[in-house]
């Protein structure tokens, strides 16, 4: 039951399903390997709209971006082998050999000359931010109550709080609301949210729910199900207040407090991640510290926008056909030319370039903090040059920019500067790419 | 090593092989004494009568003895925490390591940094005198505690590394002995209390001398004959973590149900929940299939695999998912169907 590929791609979110395609369209037998029974990922949860404005210049829900892409697959008639769960990756002679297992064929096993990894994150539970108190049923990561609500036709509580402003739980905010439960108030630790505006915006202000900075659950009450949480401001160094701890009933607590790439799958492979992203150190193809092993998607770094995550698939996708095929160089044997973020920059995909592939690369970039206006500049062996000014720059919106590379073997420092107020007014503008 | 749940799991289904009943979310309120001698044990689900009566309540047991008028010992309860850490980190160290912390004798072994059966690391668990019974949360200064302690015991290891953390509370006497005797005041009543750590180890040694106890109470009233048909060895369900990659082929061949992955973190499939939830002593909460199968035990602590346990339960007890809990009694997982 050996079956031989160029390309296998793991998972079937958009990034996957992108991959899959740019690698047919470069000549590739291609396969897209995915657990869940459908294909779609998370956007088949995500039934509000505001997906694919760049890439379709309009705003489809979730699922209606998911059916494109996936009718790209279907067009070409890529095999989609759904319900498979991997459970381990080897790597010997030049090729990956998956084992799986799945309820029809049992456990079985696939070869490929390249992997693309697009495996997607998974949430930041309340563990993690250390909070404490009774463990009763209620406490719910936001994408688990979305999908309880979303998929399952499920509500999870009728009073809840939620901790964290990340985008996930805005959204669940409102689609609770929409139920008719009740949101008593958003908590978010740090003295800026981290959701995007336009969230915040349509999902807080339009329904009156309450968002409260620098405050945090310290507490969750409740032995059968949650009774109430304890909440309470913080100081600057995000250590509670005491004396402002105060009780809110509620029967639900939603945790939204941030995604991390799921890449579980990669850890025995022996490649290099970056600590900034939580995903593989990649090349401007994608491609990781292991030859032929590409990442994209939200397992390489968290995305807010899906159309990025579409256009890194198809980066990945096709430089994994050409590695396929013998057609993309090796990295020269020389120390790697590092992507270094510098200034306000918080992370760079990619961190690592390629000399002996000049062209245009695509990168994306987060700034440290909220920036009023900001410049971003690239330097080549003391050379620097203006690549573009930010009227607004706020930590949760990824930044996307292309830039010419000749070969140049020296590092590339990109610097991400604060400008004074003056230069805002004299009209800078952001430069989108 | 052993994992405590599961060592009680089995033991559990084992006795309800043999032809034990276990009545869950039944708590004793009252016990009936006539003539020196318990005739009724009464509890919020009615009144049960047995020959013999042993009170292995935990840290409720003097209060059950109190109820026979028979309370000739006091627990107090004493909290551990403890901390588990990813799978990842099982690696760093293959034994457990604890620090010789100058103590009172009868004391706990004071804690350290061991392997669990499953290859993550467990820290813990502290000692504290509490003052309830039933203090099973977890405050920052506790996990501060615990971290400061034996954090440090093995250098590779991170806060961030920790996935889940929890407290246990032990049944301790002033005497911090185990109490295992019959009542000096009521003919029928043996105690099994105070049985403070190390009382898993010590287990399988105690029902032993229970039984010894029984047996000769018994005789007094009744004759007593081993059974023959009694099988000691529990008949358990697969679980693929055990199995070899042939093995596992063949078992999802045989009941595809082996095939489909319910837990991603702790690959576990749902032949294995359908099984746990139609074992001898069924698991009929999302906590219950947790315990015996390890959904939701991993990395991402049940965000992945809550939804499709809590359907699985649904389907397998044929009750709607709203009616599913986490640990029984009010514990509902949720709180209605969308659209209402
Ligand atoms: C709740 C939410 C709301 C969002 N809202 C918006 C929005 O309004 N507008 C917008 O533009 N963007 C939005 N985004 C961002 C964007 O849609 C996502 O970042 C994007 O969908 C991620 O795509 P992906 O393919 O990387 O991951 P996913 O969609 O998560 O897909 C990963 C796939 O891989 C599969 N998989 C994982 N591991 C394995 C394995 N080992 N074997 C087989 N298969 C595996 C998974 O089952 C899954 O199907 C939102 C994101 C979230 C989470
Ligand atoms: C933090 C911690 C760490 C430990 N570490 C170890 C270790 O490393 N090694 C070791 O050997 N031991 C250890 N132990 C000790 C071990 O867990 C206990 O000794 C053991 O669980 C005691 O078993 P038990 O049956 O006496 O009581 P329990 O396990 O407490 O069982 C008592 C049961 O009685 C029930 N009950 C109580 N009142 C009533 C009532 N009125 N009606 C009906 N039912 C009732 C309770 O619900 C409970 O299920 C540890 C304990 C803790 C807390």
């Amino acid at each position: 039951m050996n079956e031989r590929w160029d390309v296998v791609v793991i998972g079937a979110g958009p990034a996957g399903l992108a991959a899959v395609v740019a690698a047919r369209d470069r000549g590739a037998n291609a396969c897209l390997v995915e657990r869940e029974d459908r294909p779609g990922g998370i956007l088949k949860q995500c039934i509000h709209d505001g997906f694919g404005l760049l890439r379709y210049q309009s705003r489809l829900t979730g699922p209606e971006y998911a059916h494109r892409e996936l009718s790209q697959v279907r067009a070409r008639q890529i095999p989609i082998l759904t319900g498979v769960f991997l459970l381990a990756i080897r790597r010997d002679d030049r090729r990956f050999t998956l084992t799986l297992q799945c309820p029809r064929r049992g456990v079985f096993e696939l070869t490929a000359s390249s992997l693309v990894a697009a495996t997607g994150c998974r949430e930041r539970t309340a563990r993690q931010v250390f909070i404490h108190g009774d463990r009763p049923a209620g406490v719910y990561p936001a994408g688990t109550a979305q999908r309880l609500l979303n998929i399952e036709g499920l509500l999870p509580g009728r009073r809840c709080v939620v901790l964290g402003s990340g985008d996930v739980g805005l959204i669940v905010a409102r689609r609770l609301t929409l139920e008719g439960a009740s949101v008593e108030g958003v908590y978010e630790i740090k003295p800026e949210p981290s959701g995007l505006d336009r969230n915040l915006a349509q999902c807080l202000d339009d329904f009156h729910i309450p968002l409260h900075l620098c405050a945090t659950v310290s507490r969750i009450h409740g032995r059968g199900r949650v009774s109430g949480v304890t909440v309470c401001r913080v100081d600057n160094r995000l250590r509670p207040i005491a004396d402002t701890a105060r009780l809110v009933p509620c029967d639900t607590l939603i945790v939204s407090v941030g995604l991390i790439p799921e890449n579980e799958i990669l850890r025995g492979l022996g490649l290099e991640f970056d600590p900034r992203t939580g995903g593989p150190l990649v090349d401007q193809t994608l491609q990781t510290s292991l030859p032929g092993l590409f990442s994209c998607g939200n397992s390489l770094q968290v995305h807010d926008l899906v159309d990025h995550v579409s256009e890194g698939g198809e980066i990945a996708g096709a430089a994994a056909a050409d590695h396929a095929a013998g057609r993309l160089p090796a990295i020269p044997a020389m120390p790697a030319v590092e992507v270094r973020a510098a200034g306000e920059l918080r992370q760079v995909v990619p961190q690592r370039l390629n000399p002996a592939l000049p062209g245009r690369v695509v990168l994306w970039f987060r700034a440290r903090r909220t920036l009023e206006a900001a410049a971003l500049t690239a330097g080549w062996a003391g050379k620097s040059a203006p690549i573009g000014e930010y009227a607004s720059l706020r930590p949760p919106e990824m930044q996307r920019f292309t830039l010419e590379y000749s070969g140049e073997p020296d590092h590339l420092t990109l610097e991400l500067r604060e400008v004074s107020g003056d230069a805002r007014e004299n009209g800078v503008r952001a430069v989108p790419a | 090593m052993v994992a405590p749940d599961q060592v009680t799991i089995a033991c559990a289904d084992n006795a309800v092989q043999n032809g034990a009943r276990i009545f869950l979310n039944t708590a004793v309120i009252g016990l009936d004494v006539e003539g020196g001698r318990i005739t009724g044990v009464r509890t919020n689900r009615g009144r049960l009568r047995g020959r013999v009566v042993i009170n292995a309540a935990g840290v409720w047991a003097d209060r059950v003895a109190e109820l026979a008028d028979d309370r000739f010992y006091t627990i107090h309860p004493r909290k551990g925490v403890m901390a588990i850490t990813d799978r990842s980190t099982g690696d760093l160290q293959r034994r457990s390591l604890g620090m010789m912390w100058i103590r009172r004798p009868g004391r706990t072994k004071g804690g350290g940094v061991s392997r669990t059966i499953e290859g993550n690391l467990l820290l813990g668990p502290t000692a504290d005198e509490v003052p309830d019974r039933e203090d099973h949360g977890t405050s920052c200064e506790e996990l501060e505690a615990l971290l400061h302690r034996h954090m440090p015991l093995n250098a590779q290891l991170r806060p961030d590394q920790i996935i889940a953390y929890f407290a246990g509370v032990r049944a301790v006497t002033f005497e911090e002995d185990f109490v295992v005797e019959e009542s000096r005041r009521v003919a029928n009543l043996i105690h099994v209390a105070g049985i403070q750590s190390p009382g898993l180890t010590a287990a399988p040694a105690i029902a032993e001398d229970v039984r010894d106890l029984v047996v000769a109470m018994l005789r007094r009233e009744v004759q007593v004959r081993a059974r023959p048909e009694f099988d000691p060895c529990r008949k358990s369900p697969p679980s693929l973590s055990g199995l070899t990659l042939e093995e596992r082929h063949r078992l999802i061949l045989r009941n595809p149900a082996y095939g489909r992955i319910v837990c991603r973190c702790e690959e576990v499939s749902e032949g294995e929940v359908v099984a746990a939830i139609g074992s001898p002593l069924p698991a009929t909460t999302v906590s219950a299939v947790k315990h015996r199968t390890r959904t939701g035990m991993g990395r991402c602590q049940g965000g992945f695999c809550t939804p499709s346990v809590l359907k699985l339960i649904a389907r397998e007890m044929a009750v709607p998912a709203t009616r599913v809990t986490w640990q029984g009694g009010d514990s509902l997982m949720l709180a209605g169907e969308t659209g209402e």
